[in-house]
């Protein structure tokens, strides 16, 4: 009987150390990220409502399909992607790229207004800005790229403004340091330097 | 020597004898006793009789018996062909007990198996063979030789009842055994026929069974109820029929016709005439009548022979010939030529004694009627057979006739048939059809058609009118309840539209629900690449990082190796 006791409480310790030797694994934090500052939406507000100029509605932006992924990707090689299992979009990049979008946009043109799709003067803008992202991605070349294509398309029954504009774009950023933060800090910088472009370019016409 | 004397003692005397041994008369006692039995045999033996037959079927000797009411009463002996080969004689003995029974009115017959329409006899015969069957009877004077009858007799001898002879001239016959109907009853039979070349009618011996050979009296009528008799005649259709059992074969029926007395009741054979039906042994009873000729204008088609002759609707004769032959017969194709009908009126009709001055009173009468206005003329009896009869009825409006006799019988006068009279109606009839103003009254009929399509027009155009408002009517309906729809959709949709609470709410929650998805996706994947890592360690490799510029170089490389 007393043989047969010890035996139970030797099986019932390593039992107990085994399960505990499964929790001693380092926990690991999973990162999430925002892609536009959290300071940024006073600045766009109070740009935008000073503006009397062209309304331009920021209608649609379509990402390629790994793009509207929570975890935030990295190419390894020409055709080959890493995503991060710790590193996550705190919302869906759709959103993020909109309001960086919006942002830069207001903060850099004079004369035009940008507003979203969902803004309530909506239906009195004279353009539609459509864009298509194609990359927005870390590469394994230690630098950040955005290249797609947009189009500004004037609104049929607006006779103050008459533009058709489609234009490709590719813009990168070299990385400085390691880690996703920086890399998402570079990538709002291209978003800033599209911003840019396309102010550029609604101001010609 | 006194032996020689002793020897010489008993030397046998031998004497002749002259009496016959005892012992004979066994022989002779077994002679006679022979004799006696021979003689016994041939004294008590019954007469040997003959018997004609046409054929000897079934019959043998020794085998065939002869009875009478089923009792044995003798055998066949012999069977020889008579010698013109035109029959069969069979001898036969008779037990001496039925020698009475032979006499010259004795009827002997074959019993077999028949079959007829008047019923089966015979068939205890399949099993026991033929026999021959006897009538016997008290009358006559003994015999010996007889003649078979064909057929077994329709009645038996001794059978109560009533022997009376038939007769007909008619076409239609009768034949053995035929029934004798009263009221559907079968009271007897014909049992034979004879035909007398000379009169040119055929008689028939029939017997009527007790009790209703009491029905027989003097004025009793015989007549035809064969089948079934259809008569299309001017009173219309009459069916006759007797029993089951005359529709199939022949039978009279007989009665006493109405009105008539029964007289006294027969009791030996008598004589009565076979009539072809009740109503022509009816009027038998009418012996005489008075002849009138009637000269008829019009058609005679529908007018036959025995058509009743008609005084006011009561009928008081017939009609005796259509078309009487008349020196004059050839010029039937003439123009305007009457065809002669004689009819009769007999007097016992109009309650007149049956005898001269009956018809002398009725003869009389008639002129003198003839003069007051009663005319003849054919009317229709019936419809639908077109049976015409002779009507006489008086007329107040004719012209008055002059006494005529025709072939030396009085005429009646006529008048114009029914016919004519329907033909002057339906010309009068046409006439006044004629009469009338057709084209005024088309050309009315035209003015009112014209109103009627005006009016049937406006009715049209106010009913289209009608239909083009209730559909108005039906599709102001039909749009209030579209439109209350709509409505209540608009209500649905905006409970649902942007900036609702409805619309909100669902936003948030699925805003939650997208954040829940991003929170649990690393878990996710985690466990899609490792199940186990929630309790075990992780063993995959750490993530990998974007490189700054400077150590991108060195690093990847390092990771390309691992």
């Amino acid at each position: 009987m007393k043989n047969k006791m010890k035996m139970k409480g030797l099986s019932t310790c390593f039992f107990i150390m085994l399960v505990s030797a499964c929790s001693t694994q380092p926990a690991v934090k999973a990162n999430y990220y925002l892609l536009n500052e959290a300071s940024e939406h006073s600045a766009m507000s109070t740009d935008s409502n000073s503006k009397d100029g062209t309304l331009i509605v920021l209608e649609k932006i379509k990402l390629s399909g790994y793009l509207t992924q929570p975890n935030i990707a990295m190419q390894l090689a020409d055709h080959q992607l890493y995503f991060s299992n710790n590193h996550i979009w705190a919302e869906k990049l759709e959103y993020g790229i909109t309001k960086s979008l919006l942002h830069d946009l207001n903060k850099k043109s004079l004369s035009t207004r940008f507003i979203s799709k969902d803004s309530p003067v909506k239906n009195q803008s004279s353009a539609r800005l459509i864009l298509e992202v194609e990359h927005f991605i870390a590469t394994s070349n230690s630098d950040v790229i955005l290249s797609g294509q947009y189009w500004i398309i004037s609104n049929k029954d607006n006779d103050g403004m008459n533009i058709n504009i489609k234009q490709d774009f590719h813009l990168s950023q070299t990385l400085e340091k390691d880690g996703y933060p920086h890399s998402v800090s570079k990538m709002r910088q291209l978003i800033t330097d599209l911003s840019t472009e396309i102010v550029e370019l609604s101001d010609k016409n | 020597m006194s032996n020689n004397s002793l020897a010489e003692d008993n030397e046998a005397i031998i004497k002749e004898s002259k009496r016959i041994s005892k012992i004979w008369l066994i022989p002779l006692v077994a002679l006679s006793i022979g004799l006696w039995m021979v003689y016994y045999q041939w004294a008590n033996q019954g007469p040997l009789i003959t018997i004609e037959f046409v054929s000897a079927t079934g019959i043998e000797p020794d085998k065939t018996k002869i009875k009478t009411r089923d009792v044995e009463i003798g055998v066949v002996k012999r069977v020889a062909l008579k010698a013109d080969l035109s029959g069969v004689i069979v001898s036969a003995r008779i037990e001496p007990s039925a020698e009475h029974l032979l006499t010259s009115d004795s009827n002997f017959w074959l019993v077999t198996p028949r079959v007829s329409l008047s019923g089966v006899s015979g068939l205890s015969t399949l099993l026991s063979g033929p026999h021959i069957a006897m009538e016997p009877t008290e009358n006559g004077v003994a015999a010996t030789n007889f003649v078979a009858l064909e057929n077994p007799p329709v009645t038996e001898a001794g059978t109560p009842g009533l022997q009376i002879t038939l007769n007909s001239a008619a076409e239609f016959a009768f034949k053995e055994g035929d029934p004798i109907i009263y009221k559907g009853l079968k009271v007897g039979e014909f049992e034979d026929i004879y035909f007398n070349l000379e009169e040119r009618i055929v008689y028939y011996n029939a017997f009527i069974e007790a009790p209703y050979h009491k029905l027989i009296t003097e004025n009793t009528k015989f007549w035809n109820v064969s089948g079934v008799r259809f008569e299309l005649a001017a009173n219309g259709i009459e069916v006759q029929t007797g029993s089951l059992e005359t529709m199939l074969t022949n039978g009279v029926t007989f009665g006493i016709p109405e009105g008539i007395p029964a007289g006294q009741q027969i009791t030996k054979r008598a004589y009565f005439d076979i009539y072809s039906d009740y109503e022509e042994a009816s009027n038998e009873r009418y012996k005489l009548g008075v002849n009138f000729v009637v000269l008829i204008k019009d058609t005679v088609r529908g007018l036959t022979v025995g058509a009743p002759v008609e005084y006011r609707g009561l009928e008081i004769g017939r009609v005796l010939e259509i078309n009487m032959p008349t020196p004059d017969s050839g010029k039937i194709l003439d123009g305007g030529l009457a065809i002669p009908i004689l009819i009769t009126i007999q007097p016992s009709r109009v309650q007149q004694p049956d005898n001269r001055t009956g018809v002398e009173f009725v003869r009389r009468q008639t002129i003198h009627w003839i003069d007051q206005g009663l005319r003849a003329s054919l009317k229709v009896g019936n419809l639908l057979t077109g049976g015409l009869y002779v009507d006489l009825q008086h007329y107040d409006d004719v012209e008055p006739a002059t006494a005529e006799t025709f072939l030396g019988y009085d005429v009646i006068p006529t008048t114009s048939g029914e016919f004519a009279q329907i033909t002057q109606k339906v010309t009068s009839v046409l006439d006044t059809i004629n009469e009338i103003p057709f084209k005024k009254l088309s050309g009315n009929a035209n003015t009112l058609l014209e109103t009627l399509n005006k009016t049937s027009t406006s009715f049209q155009q106010a009913a289209s009118r009608l239909d083009g408002l209730l559909l108005d009517i039906q599709d102001q309906k039909m749009s209030a309840n579209v439109n209350e729809t709509l409505s209540n959709i608009d209500t649905l949709l905006k409970d649902f539209s942007e900036g609702s609470n409805t619309h909100d709410e669902m936003v948030n929650t699925m805003q939650e629900l997208q954040t829940t998805l991003s929170q649990l996706t690393p878990l996710l994947q985690l466990l899609n690449q490792k199940p186990n890592s929630l309790i075990f360690a992780d063993g995959t490799q750490p993530d990998i990082e974007p490189k700054a510029a400077n150590s991108n170089n060195s690093e990847g490389n390092q990771d390309n190796e691992k």
